[in-house]
């Protein structure tokens, strides 16, 4: 597809196991070779062996490289209907019923899914008793995360959404100018652990509330999809709630049948046993 | 030919083609039909129902990771592209529109090339710009058949005025003919 070969992304794959033991073969195909296909024409390379080669000289080149190749674009409370619902019914539950609520983020790359969760806990007055964990897969997507980096361009989808979602307020006043840069406000995400951890998720965090996990298992073949999901039910209580993008479900999945379809085309589980 | 899948792409001032395409596909075609059409994002609701309307087999929005079978057409999700996966598993992907689409013709379409080689047909019709150009090409590459939609009846010629600069199509026809063509396809 566009010029690269099975051939040649599984060699790409046998060299990056071999010099970084990141096995990358749980992509599906054509995720991996159209982003392949991307990151060759933004270096300007015209072959996937001088991108192998640069790949294994060069680890800061590498980390950029594990960041284009997680992909995803997205911008913040996507599918507001989602939000609605945490905000409305979901978070309000759990917060009846514990004291802390903790929630995971366990394929973070750009921050959009991060800050949204934040700036919902800030709006229902839950900053204060809410742990957030988010995973990245890069160095790179972590200092993206961090520093508050947001593109402007997805700026007004991104309001549409807020409003759709049931936000209330102005929502420019969690941003600000730096630079000629919009830049989120990262007072929002200090109550956030924020870690790179590797592509099948070893080392869980503690018992979570909510997991949100949407359109990330888009990239990986059915078997890397199954073996992360099943990692990510045990890393959440039972009556908790796993959150999947609209247009992905846990068919053909070991774990399915511990879970509860409760808001069917929102793709919201909760976990029963 | 042994055609063992269907893809369709359209953009704007394809869908009274689109909608003749489906009624004329038989009940009992054996092969899967995938549809990759660009639409606007506040027109995704309903916009299944009424192909649905128009077409004798069941039209679905497939989720991620879907596996493919014969005698369903399968509409791109709006705001996704979809890609045919080489295990015969459709996936889904939130990836930047290409030439501002998602889901993108060229996407869709070299990814079933890869999976179908010559024993697939692809289908391109009017549109605005030139997504669709790099898939057929594929498409060729693969030596799979490459219908495009004469130009000249197209209700904006665009899209395959494009690919026409790429590939030597085997077939180019008008609406009234690309009906016919499929009206008679079999595996």
């Amino acid at each position: 597809m566009f010029g690269i070969s099975i051939e040649e992304t599984n060699t790409l794959i046998k060299a990056i196991y071999s010099h970084y033991q990141i096995d990358l073969s749980g992509y599906t195909l054509n995720h991996l070779r159209f982003r392949i296909r991307k990151i060759l024409d933004k270096h300007f390379l015209n072959k996937t062996g001088i991108l192998i080669n640069r790949l294994i000289d060069d680890e800061v080149f590498f980390d950029d490289f594990l960041y284009d190749i997680s992909g995803g674009s997205t911008e913040m409370f996507r599918d507001p209907d989602v939000w609605l619902i945490l905000r409305n019914t979901i978070l309000p539950s759990i917060s009846e019923k514990s004291d802390l609520l903790t929630i995971w983020l366990p394929r973070c790359v750009s921050g959009d899914e991060l800050f949204s969760i934040a700036i919902l806990l800030e709006e229902t007055g839950l900053m204060a008793r809410s742990f957030i964990h988010a995973s990245t897969l890069s160095y790179r997507s972590l200092e993206i995360i961090s520093s508050g980096i947001f593109l402007k361009d997805k700026m007004e989808a991104s309001i549409n959404n807020y409003h759709g979602s049931g936000g209330m307020n102005n929502f420019n006043s969690y941003f600000h100018l730096k630079n000629n840069l919009i830049e989120r406000e990262t007072s929002l995400i200090k109550n956030a652990r924020i870690k790179k951890q590797s592509l099948n998720l070893i080392g869980i965090p503690g018992l979570c509330d909510i997991i949100l996990i949407r359109n990330q298992l888009l990239s990986f073949k059915q078997e890397l999809k199954n073996n992360i999901l099943n990692r990510v039910t045990g890393a959440l209580q039972n009556g908790g709630y796993l959150i999947l993008g609209e247009m992905e479900s846990l068919k053909d999945c070991d774990i399915s049948n511990q879970f509860s379809h409760i808001f069917t085309k929102e793709k919201i589980y909760l976990k029963t046993s | 030919m042994n055609l063992y899948a269907l893809m369709i792409g359209g953009s704007a001032g394809s869908f009274h083609t689109v909608t003749g395409i489906l009624k004329s596909l038989p009940v009992h075609t054996d092969f899967p039909v995938f549809l990759c059409l660009h639409r606007l994002k506040q027109l995704s609701m309903g916009f299944r129902e009424v192909l649905q309307a128009n077409s004798s087999l069941p039209v679905v929005e497939p989720e991620d990771k879907t596996r493919v079978c014969n005698g369903i057409v399968y509409l791109a999700p709006a705001n996704y592209h979809m890609m045919i996966e080489n295990d015969f598993r459709i996936s889904l992907s939130t990836d930047e529109p290409i030439y501002h689409s998602r889901p993108s013709i060229d996407l869709c379409i070299a990814s079933a090339a890869d999976t179908y080689h010559k024993n697939m047909a692809g289908i391109l019709l009017s549109g605005a710009n030139r997504d669709g150009t790099k898939g057929f090409a594929e498409l060729k590459r693969h030596n799979g058949l490459c219908i495009i939609q004469d130009p000249h009846d197209c209700e904006i010629s665009t899209m395959c005025t494009s690919a026409l600069t790429a590939v030597k199509p085997d077939k180019l026809l008008n609406t009234n003919q690309i009906i016919e063509f499929v009206s008679l396809l079999k595996k």
